[in-house]
Protein backbone atom coordinates (compact mmCIF):
# COMPACT_ATOMS: atom_id res chain seq x y z
CA UNK A 1 0.00 0.00 0.00
CA UNK A 2 1.12 3.76 -0.42
CA UNK A 3 3.20 4.53 2.40
CA UNK A 4 1.97 7.94 2.67
CA UNK A 5 -1.65 6.39 3.21
CA UNK A 6 -0.71 3.90 5.26
CA UNK A 7 0.86 6.09 7.73
CA UNK A 8 -2.11 8.23 8.07
CA UNK A 9 -4.30 5.40 8.27
CA UNK A 10 -1.72 4.12 11.60
CA UNK A 11 -1.76 7.81 12.81
CA UNK A 12 -5.60 7.71 12.77
CA UNK A 13 -6.19 4.27 14.07
CA UNK A 14 -3.72 4.93 17.24
CA UNK A 15 -5.14 8.34 18.11
CA UNK A 16 -9.24 6.37 18.13
CA UNK A 17 -7.07 3.83 20.50
CA UNK A 18 -6.18 6.94 22.70
CA UNK A 19 -9.68 8.28 22.84
CA UNK A 20 -10.89 5.72 25.27
CA UNK A 21 -8.20 6.25 27.57
CA UNK A 22 -4.52 7.24 28.13
CA UNK A 23 -2.31 4.44 27.67
CA UNK A 24 1.34 3.33 27.35
CA UNK A 25 3.37 1.50 24.61
CA UNK A 26 2.82 -1.98 25.66
CA UNK A 27 -0.81 -1.39 26.31
CA UNK A 28 -1.54 0.44 22.69
CA UNK A 29 0.44 -2.78 21.15
CA UNK A 30 -1.63 -5.17 22.91
CA UNK A 31 -4.67 -3.31 21.98
CA UNK A 32 -3.66 -2.36 18.04
CA UNK A 33 -2.76 -6.17 17.85
CA UNK A 34 -6.73 -7.69 18.62
CA UNK A 35 -7.23 -5.42 15.05
CA UNK A 36 -4.42 -5.21 13.26
CA UNK A 37 -0.85 -6.86 13.01
CA UNK A 38 1.35 -3.70 14.09
CA UNK A 39 4.34 -4.61 15.48
CA UNK A 40 5.90 -3.08 18.72
CA UNK A 41 9.34 -1.58 16.25
CA UNK A 42 5.95 -0.30 13.81
CA UNK A 43 4.39 1.48 16.51
CA UNK A 44 6.99 3.39 17.97
CA UNK A 45 7.58 5.85 14.93
CA UNK A 46 3.72 6.54 14.83
CA UNK A 47 3.73 7.61 18.27
CA UNK A 48 6.89 9.39 17.88
CA UNK A 49 5.18 11.04 14.74
CA UNK A 50 1.92 11.98 16.48
CA UNK A 51 3.70 13.61 19.66
CA UNK A 52 5.71 15.80 17.32
CA UNK A 53 2.51 16.77 14.96
CA UNK A 54 1.13 17.77 18.33
CA UNK A 55 -1.88 15.24 18.46
CA UNK A 56 -0.57 13.58 21.26
CA UNK A 57 1.13 14.55 24.71
CA UNK A 58 2.97 11.78 26.62
CA UNK A 59 3.74 12.06 30.20
CA UNK A 60 5.83 10.02 32.86
CA UNK A 61 4.06 8.15 35.95
CA UNK A 62 5.66 5.61 38.20
CA UNK A 63 4.83 2.22 37.72
CA UNK A 64 5.70 -0.76 40.06
CA UNK A 65 8.96 1.03 40.74
CA UNK A 66 9.54 1.99 37.26
CA UNK A 67 8.87 4.34 34.82
CA UNK A 68 6.20 4.14 32.17
CA UNK A 69 5.55 6.85 29.47
CA UNK A 70 1.98 7.49 28.96
CA UNK A 71 0.25 9.05 25.47
CA UNK A 72 -2.94 11.10 26.09
CA UNK A 73 -5.01 12.32 22.48
CA UNK A 74 -5.12 16.11 22.71
CA UNK A 75 -7.56 18.32 20.89
CA UNK A 76 -5.44 18.43 17.86
CA UNK A 77 -5.43 14.78 18.00
CA UNK A 78 -9.25 14.60 17.65
CA UNK A 79 -9.36 16.96 15.00
CA UNK A 80 -6.84 14.24 12.82
CA UNK A 81 -9.31 11.82 13.43
CA UNK A 82 -12.11 14.10 11.77
CA UNK A 83 -9.61 15.24 9.19
CA UNK A 84 -9.05 11.65 8.87
CA UNK A 85 -12.28 10.47 8.49
CA UNK A 86 -13.64 13.38 5.97
CA UNK A 87 -10.50 12.23 3.62
CA UNK A 88 -11.27 9.26 3.75
CA UNK A 89 -14.85 9.62 2.14
CA UNK A 90 -12.91 10.96 -1.04
CA UNK A 91 -10.71 8.11 -0.85
CA UNK A 92 -13.69 5.87 -0.87
CA UNK A 93 -15.54 7.37 -3.87
CA UNK A 94 -12.63 6.40 -5.87
CA UNK A 95 -12.71 3.27 -4.68
CA UNK A 96 -16.54 3.11 -5.33
CA UNK A 97 -15.38 4.47 -8.99
CA UNK A 98 -12.64 1.58 -9.86
CA UNK A 99 -14.49 -1.28 -8.72
CA UNK A 100 -17.81 -0.54 -10.30
CA UNK A 101 -15.74 -0.11 -14.09
CA UNK B 1 19.95 -11.62 24.12
CA UNK B 2 19.33 -9.91 27.68
CA UNK B 3 18.34 -6.21 27.92
CA UNK B 4 20.96 -4.43 28.38
CA UNK B 5 22.66 -6.65 25.52
CA UNK B 6 20.08 -5.47 23.49
CA UNK B 7 19.75 -1.55 24.43
CA UNK B 8 23.61 -2.01 23.82
CA UNK B 9 22.91 -3.08 20.22
CA UNK B 10 20.42 -0.63 19.30
CA UNK B 11 21.67 2.63 20.66
CA UNK B 12 24.99 1.45 18.76
CA UNK B 13 22.70 1.21 15.76
CA UNK B 14 21.01 4.56 16.44
CA UNK B 15 24.19 6.40 16.76
CA UNK B 16 23.17 8.75 14.05
CA UNK B 17 20.17 10.37 16.25
CA UNK B 18 20.57 12.94 19.05
CA UNK B 19 20.70 11.54 22.90
CA UNK B 20 17.59 12.86 23.03
CA UNK B 21 15.86 11.02 20.37
CA UNK B 22 18.02 8.00 20.85
CA UNK B 23 17.16 7.81 24.90
CA UNK B 24 13.50 8.21 23.87
CA UNK B 25 13.39 5.03 21.31
CA UNK B 26 15.91 3.69 24.32
CA UNK B 27 13.36 4.04 26.90
CA UNK B 28 9.98 3.09 25.01
CA UNK B 29 12.01 -0.46 24.17
CA UNK B 30 12.75 -1.13 27.58
CA UNK B 31 9.87 -0.25 28.95
CA UNK B 32 8.01 -2.13 26.51
CA UNK B 33 10.02 -5.57 27.17
CA UNK B 34 9.54 -4.79 30.86
CA UNK B 35 6.02 -4.27 30.53
CA UNK B 36 5.45 -7.54 28.18
CA UNK B 37 7.52 -9.83 30.41
CA UNK B 38 5.48 -8.90 33.23
CA UNK B 39 2.01 -9.07 31.72
CA UNK B 40 2.78 -12.57 29.72
CA UNK B 41 5.15 -13.84 32.83
CA UNK B 42 7.77 -14.88 30.42
CA UNK B 43 11.37 -14.28 30.42
CA UNK B 44 13.02 -10.67 28.76
CA UNK B 45 14.97 -12.77 26.25
CA UNK B 46 12.16 -14.26 25.16
CA UNK B 47 10.58 -11.04 24.89
CA UNK B 48 13.36 -9.73 22.78
CA UNK B 49 13.64 -12.69 20.35
CA UNK B 50 9.88 -11.74 19.36
CA UNK B 51 11.04 -8.11 18.85
CA UNK B 52 13.20 -9.06 15.98
CA UNK B 53 16.81 -8.10 14.37
CA UNK B 54 18.07 -4.89 16.37
CA UNK B 55 18.79 -3.61 12.49
CA UNK B 56 14.87 -3.78 11.54
CA UNK B 57 14.03 -2.04 14.71
CA UNK B 58 16.44 0.64 14.49
CA UNK B 59 15.51 1.26 10.51
CA UNK B 60 12.19 1.48 12.20
CA UNK B 61 13.30 4.26 14.66
CA UNK B 62 14.83 5.98 12.14
CA UNK B 63 12.09 6.47 9.40
CA UNK B 64 10.14 8.23 12.09
CA UNK B 65 12.73 11.02 12.43
CA UNK B 66 12.60 13.74 10.10
CA UNK B 67 15.94 13.62 8.36
CA UNK B 68 16.86 10.18 8.91
CA UNK B 69 20.44 9.60 8.91
CA UNK B 70 21.62 12.86 8.89
CA UNK B 71 24.34 14.61 11.18
CA UNK B 72 23.66 14.16 14.69
CA UNK B 73 22.77 17.19 15.90
CA UNK B 74 20.36 18.79 18.27
CA UNK B 75 16.97 19.45 17.52
CA UNK B 76 17.67 22.90 16.23
CA UNK B 77 14.26 23.74 14.23
CA UNK B 78 13.45 26.67 13.28
CA UNK B 79 14.82 29.38 15.96
CA UNK B 80 12.52 30.90 18.16
CA UNK B 81 11.13 34.00 16.18
CA UNK B 82 11.61 36.48 19.88
CA UNK B 83 13.18 35.32 22.79
CA UNK B 84 11.21 37.00 25.21
CA UNK B 85 13.33 39.16 27.06
CA UNK B 86 13.42 37.84 30.70
CA UNK B 87 15.04 39.93 33.46
CA UNK B 88 16.97 37.75 35.63
CA UNK B 89 17.04 38.14 39.64
CA UNK B 90 19.95 35.99 41.33
CA UNK B 91 18.35 34.18 44.21
CA UNK B 92 20.13 31.64 46.77
CA UNK B 93 22.03 28.68 46.07
CA UNK B 94 22.38 29.11 42.37
CA UNK B 95 19.04 30.18 41.57
CA UNK B 96 17.98 32.75 39.45
CA UNK B 97 14.44 34.55 39.72
CA UNK B 98 13.23 35.17 35.92
CA UNK B 99 10.63 37.84 34.78
CA UNK B 100 9.02 38.17 32.29
CA UNK B 101 6.61 40.97 31.85
CA UNK B 102 4.74 42.95 28.78
CA UNK B 103 1.34 44.17 27.84
CA UNK B 104 -1.58 41.50 28.15
CA UNK B 105 -2.91 42.96 24.77
CA UNK B 106 -0.12 41.39 22.85
CA UNK B 107 -1.04 37.83 23.77
CA UNK B 108 -3.64 35.53 22.37
CA UNK B 109 -2.75 32.03 23.80
CA UNK B 110 -0.38 31.59 26.62
CA UNK B 111 1.22 27.57 26.67
CA UNK B 112 3.12 26.21 29.55
CA UNK B 113 4.85 23.13 29.11
CA UNK B 114 6.58 22.10 32.49
CA UNK B 115 7.15 18.96 34.92
CA UNK B 116 7.36 18.88 38.99
CA UNK B 117 6.78 22.56 39.37
CA UNK B 118 4.07 24.11 40.69
CA UNK B 119 1.51 26.36 38.68
CA UNK B 120 -0.38 29.60 40.34
CA UNK B 121 -2.30 31.44 37.91
CA UNK B 122 -3.91 34.82 39.21
CA UNK B 123 -5.00 38.30 38.76
CA UNK B 124 -2.97 41.34 39.01
CA UNK B 125 -2.78 44.50 37.58
CA UNK B 126 -4.86 45.72 34.73
CA UNK B 127 -2.80 45.71 31.59
CA UNK B 128 -0.07 43.95 31.92
CA UNK B 129 1.17 39.85 32.10
CA UNK B 130 3.81 38.74 34.25
CA UNK B 131 5.44 35.33 33.99
CA UNK B 132 7.85 34.39 37.00
CA UNK B 133 9.90 31.53 37.11
CA UNK B 134 13.08 30.46 38.25
CA UNK B 135 16.26 28.54 36.99
CA UNK B 136 18.65 26.65 38.62
CA UNK B 137 21.26 24.56 37.38
CA UNK B 138 19.39 21.62 36.37
CA UNK B 139 16.17 23.55 35.34
CA UNK B 140 16.14 25.55 32.40
CA UNK B 141 12.92 27.24 30.22
CA UNK B 142 12.80 28.57 27.00
CA UNK B 143 10.74 31.29 26.70
CA UNK B 144 9.52 32.72 23.75
CA UNK B 145 6.36 35.35 22.22
CA UNK B 146 5.77 34.77 18.47
CA UNK B 147 2.46 35.80 16.45
CA UNK B 148 0.45 36.55 19.88
CA UNK B 149 1.51 33.11 21.23
CA UNK B 150 3.44 33.47 24.87
CA UNK B 151 5.50 29.93 25.73
CA UNK B 152 7.29 28.40 28.51
CA UNK B 153 8.88 25.58 28.14
CA UNK B 154 11.10 23.81 29.91
CA UNK B 155 14.40 21.75 28.60
CA UNK B 156 14.33 18.08 29.87
CA UNK B 157 15.57 17.88 33.55
CA UNK B 158 16.60 14.85 33.19
CA UNK B 159 20.03 13.80 31.67
CA UNK B 160 21.20 10.65 30.58
CA UNK B 161 24.19 8.35 31.02
CA UNK B 162 25.72 5.13 29.90
CA UNK B 163 22.60 3.56 28.06
CA UNK B 164 20.42 5.28 28.48
CA UNK B 165 19.79 5.43 31.79
CA UNK B 166 18.14 8.45 33.60
CA UNK B 167 19.84 10.31 35.78
CA UNK B 168 17.04 12.63 38.09
CA UNK B 169 18.16 15.95 38.26
CA UNK B 170 17.59 17.03 41.86
CA UNK B 171 13.84 17.92 42.31
CA UNK B 172 13.56 21.58 42.76
CA UNK B 173 9.72 22.45 43.10
CA UNK B 174 10.26 25.99 41.45
CA UNK B 175 6.55 27.57 41.42
CA UNK B 176 6.12 29.38 38.65
CA UNK B 177 3.64 32.25 38.94
CA UNK B 178 1.29 34.13 35.82
CA UNK B 179 -0.20 37.18 36.95
CA UNK B 180 -2.81 38.53 34.28
CA UNK B 181 -5.57 40.81 33.88
CA UNK B 182 -8.77 39.99 35.58
CA UNK B 183 -10.16 40.12 31.95
CA UNK B 184 -8.23 38.87 29.20
CA UNK B 185 -8.03 37.87 25.92
CA UNK B 186 -5.86 35.00 25.52
CA UNK B 187 -6.42 31.45 26.16
CA UNK B 188 -3.87 29.52 28.25
CA UNK B 189 -3.33 25.76 28.06
CA UNK B 190 -0.75 24.91 31.00
CA UNK B 191 0.63 21.46 31.66
CA UNK B 192 2.64 20.44 34.84
CA UNK B 193 3.04 17.01 36.60
CA UNK B 194 3.75 15.75 39.93
CA UNK B 195 2.92 19.18 41.59
CA UNK B 196 -0.17 21.62 42.25
CA UNK B 197 -2.24 24.18 40.18
CA UNK B 198 -4.28 27.01 41.39
CA UNK B 199 -6.08 29.58 39.08
CA UNK B 200 -7.94 32.04 40.84
CA UNK B 201 -10.39 34.88 39.67
CA UNK B 202 -9.53 35.72 36.07
CA UNK B 203 -11.85 36.20 32.54
CA UNK B 204 -10.14 34.21 29.44
CA UNK B 205 -11.95 35.16 26.34
CA UNK B 206 -10.48 32.35 25.00
CA UNK B 207 -9.86 28.53 26.16
CA UNK B 208 -9.38 27.38 29.61
CA UNK B 209 -7.12 24.11 30.05
CA UNK B 210 -5.13 22.96 32.94
CA UNK B 211 -3.21 20.19 33.00
CA UNK B 212 -1.55 18.05 35.81
CA UNK B 213 -0.30 14.72 36.70
CA UNK B 214 -0.33 13.17 40.34
CA UNK B 215 -0.87 16.74 41.64
CA UNK B 216 -4.30 18.61 42.19
CA UNK B 217 -5.84 21.27 40.54
CA UNK B 218 -7.72 23.99 42.39
CA UNK B 219 -9.71 26.35 40.90
CA UNK B 220 -12.44 29.68 41.97
CA UNK B 221 -13.59 32.41 39.94
CA UNK B 222 -12.80 31.50 36.34
CA UNK B 223 -14.35 31.89 33.10
CA UNK B 224 -13.50 30.71 29.81
CA UNK B 225 -14.88 30.43 26.59
CA UNK B 226 -14.20 25.94 27.18
CA UNK B 227 -12.53 24.60 30.08
CA UNK B 228 -10.60 21.64 30.68
CA UNK B 229 -8.97 20.56 34.11
CA UNK B 230 -7.37 17.06 34.25
CA UNK B 231 -5.00 15.79 36.06
CA UNK B 232 -4.80 11.92 37.53
CA UNK B 233 -3.82 10.60 41.44
CA UNK B 234 -4.58 13.37 42.38
CA UNK B 235 -8.34 15.60 42.96
CA UNK B 236 -9.58 18.17 41.41
CA UNK B 237 -11.61 21.72 43.54
CA UNK B 238 -13.77 24.00 41.14
CA UNK B 239 -15.85 26.50 42.71
CA UNK B 240 -17.48 28.82 40.61
CA UNK B 241 -16.18 27.91 37.07
CA UNK B 242 -18.41 29.39 33.77
CA UNK B 243 -18.18 28.17 30.33
CA UNK B 244 -19.50 29.71 27.06
CA UNK B 245 -18.85 26.25 25.96
CA UNK B 246 -18.42 23.08 27.67
CA UNK B 247 -16.10 21.75 31.10
CA UNK B 248 -14.66 18.84 31.26
CA UNK B 249 -12.80 18.01 34.66
CA UNK B 250 -11.17 14.62 34.91
CA UNK B 251 -8.97 12.82 37.21
CA UNK B 252 -8.77 9.31 38.96
CA UNK B 253 -8.24 7.51 42.17
CA UNK B 254 -9.25 10.71 43.91
CA UNK B 255 -12.42 12.53 44.31
CA UNK B 256 -13.87 15.49 42.40
CA UNK B 257 -15.56 18.60 44.29
CA UNK B 258 -17.40 21.36 42.47
CA UNK B 259 -19.70 24.33 42.94
CA UNK B 260 -21.51 26.37 41.20
CA UNK B 261 -20.46 25.49 37.87
CA UNK B 262 -22.25 26.86 34.49
CA UNK B 263 -21.98 25.73 30.64
CA UNK B 264 -23.91 26.42 27.95
CA UNK B 265 -22.81 23.12 26.45
CA UNK B 266 -22.24 19.98 28.36
CA UNK B 267 -20.49 19.51 32.04
CA UNK B 268 -18.57 16.41 32.46
CA UNK B 269 -17.00 15.32 36.01
CA UNK B 270 -15.02 11.90 35.97
CA UNK B 271 -12.90 9.86 37.78
CA UNK B 272 -12.31 6.95 39.11
CA UNK B 273 -12.01 4.94 42.77
CA UNK B 274 -13.20 8.48 44.08
CA UNK B 275 -16.22 10.40 45.27
CA UNK B 276 -17.51 12.97 42.75
CA UNK B 277 -19.82 15.95 44.84
CA UNK B 278 -20.87 18.58 43.46
CA UNK B 279 -23.36 21.47 43.93
CA UNK B 280 -25.20 23.83 41.99
CA UNK B 281 -24.53 22.90 38.27
CA UNK B 282 -25.78 24.03 35.61
CA UNK B 283 -25.35 23.30 31.89
CA UNK B 284 -26.92 21.55 29.08
CA UNK B 285 -25.97 18.31 29.56
CA UNK B 286 -24.20 17.00 33.08
CA UNK B 287 -22.55 14.24 33.57
CA UNK B 288 -21.07 12.84 36.56
CA UNK B 289 -19.18 9.46 36.18
CA UNK B 290 -17.23 7.39 38.88
CA UNK B 291 -16.18 3.97 39.96
CA UNK B 292 -16.07 2.88 43.51
CA UNK B 293 -16.52 5.99 44.74
CA UNK B 294 -19.95 8.37 45.56
CA UNK B 295 -21.55 10.36 43.68
CA UNK B 296 -23.66 13.30 45.94
CA UNK B 297 -24.64 16.21 44.21
CA UNK B 298 -27.52 19.08 44.71
CA UNK B 299 -29.35 21.35 42.53
CA UNK B 300 -28.33 19.98 39.29
CA UNK B 301 -29.92 21.52 36.56
CA UNK B 302 -29.83 20.20 33.08
CA UNK B 303 -31.88 18.69 30.31
CA UNK B 304 -29.59 15.70 30.14
CA UNK B 305 -28.38 14.27 33.56
CA UNK B 306 -26.10 11.29 33.51
CA UNK B 307 -25.03 9.82 37.05
CA UNK B 308 -22.79 6.81 36.80
CA UNK B 309 -20.87 4.88 38.91
CA UNK B 310 -20.05 1.38 40.99
CA UNK B 311 -19.45 0.47 44.50
CA UNK B 312 -20.83 3.94 45.62
CA UNK B 313 -23.97 5.31 46.21
CA UNK B 314 -25.49 8.14 44.69
CA UNK B 315 -27.15 10.42 46.75
CA UNK B 316 -28.80 14.12 46.09
CA UNK B 317 -30.85 16.49 44.19
CA UNK B 318 -31.92 17.34 40.85
CA UNK B 319 -33.86 20.55 39.92
CA UNK B 320 -37.48 20.35 39.27
CA UNK B 321 -40.48 18.43 39.86
CA UNK B 322 -41.01 13.78 38.78
CA UNK B 323 -43.21 14.40 35.99
CA UNK B 324 -40.21 17.04 33.93
CA UNK B 325 -38.40 13.66 33.73
CA UNK B 326 -37.99 10.37 31.81
CA UNK B 327 -35.86 8.17 34.44
CA UNK B 328 -33.83 5.64 33.96
CA UNK B 329 -32.33 4.15 37.58
CA UNK B 330 -30.74 0.94 38.41
CA UNK B 331 -28.57 -0.75 41.10
CA UNK B 332 -28.10 -4.00 42.17
CA UNK B 333 -27.74 -5.34 45.44
CA UNK B 334 -29.46 -2.34 47.39
CA UNK B 335 -32.52 0.44 47.41
CA UNK B 336 -33.42 2.50 45.06
CA UNK B 337 -35.64 5.80 45.66
CA UNK B 338 -35.92 6.40 42.01
CA UNK B 339 -38.55 4.69 40.04
CA UNK B 340 -38.31 4.19 36.03
CA UNK B 341 -40.48 6.61 33.78
CA UNK B 342 -39.67 5.41 30.60
CA UNK B 343 -41.88 7.96 29.10
CA UNK B 344 -41.81 10.59 31.45
CA UNK B 345 -40.97 14.34 30.52
CA UNK B 346 -38.74 16.08 28.26
CA UNK B 347 -35.79 15.75 30.46
CA UNK B 348 -33.69 13.13 30.66
CA UNK B 349 -32.86 11.58 34.23
CA UNK B 350 -30.32 8.45 33.79
CA UNK B 351 -28.99 6.42 36.74
CA UNK B 352 -26.73 3.89 37.68
CA UNK B 353 -24.94 2.03 40.08
CA UNK B 354 -24.10 -1.47 41.77
CA UNK B 355 -24.04 -2.51 45.22
CA UNK B 356 -24.92 1.13 46.52
CA UNK B 357 -28.19 2.70 47.08
CA UNK B 358 -29.51 5.39 44.70
CA UNK B 359 -31.16 8.52 46.84
CA UNK B 360 -31.87 10.95 44.31
CA UNK B 361 -34.87 13.32 45.24
CA UNK B 362 -36.60 16.40 43.23
CA UNK B 363 -35.70 19.95 44.60
CA UNK B 364 -38.85 21.14 42.87
CA UNK B 365 -41.16 19.33 44.99
CA UNK B 366 -39.38 19.27 48.10
CA UNK B 367 -42.11 21.13 50.48
CA UNK B 368 -44.49 18.06 49.08
CA UNK B 369 -41.99 15.42 49.90
CA UNK B 370 -41.66 16.89 53.60
CA UNK B 371 -45.41 16.92 54.08
CA UNK B 372 -45.50 13.40 52.86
Amino acid sequence: MDAQLKRGMLDAFVLKLLTRQDSYGYQLSQDAARIVSLSESALYPVLKRLESGGGVESYTQEYGGRLRRYYRITKAGYRQIDAFLKEWEEIRKIYDFIREE
Amino acid sequence: MNRGEFLDHLDAALQNLSAKDRTDALNFFEEMIADKAADQGRSEEDVIADLGPVEEIAKSVLSSMPAAGSEAQPPANKAPARAAVAQSIPGEGGATGKRVEMSADQVRNVILRVTDCPLIIRRGGDTQLTLQYTETEDLHFECSLEDGELRLIQQSRVRYGLFGWRIWARRTDMTIELTVPADIASSLDAQTSNSSVRAEDISFWGDLRLQNANGRIQCKGLQARSVELATSNASIRAEHILSQQGMDLRTSNASITAESLRAAQAITLRTSNGHVEARQVQGNQISLRSSNGALQFGGLEAPDITLVTSNGRIEGGVTGKPAEYTVTASTVNASNSLKNHPAGGPRRLEVRTLNANIQVHFEGEAVASSNG
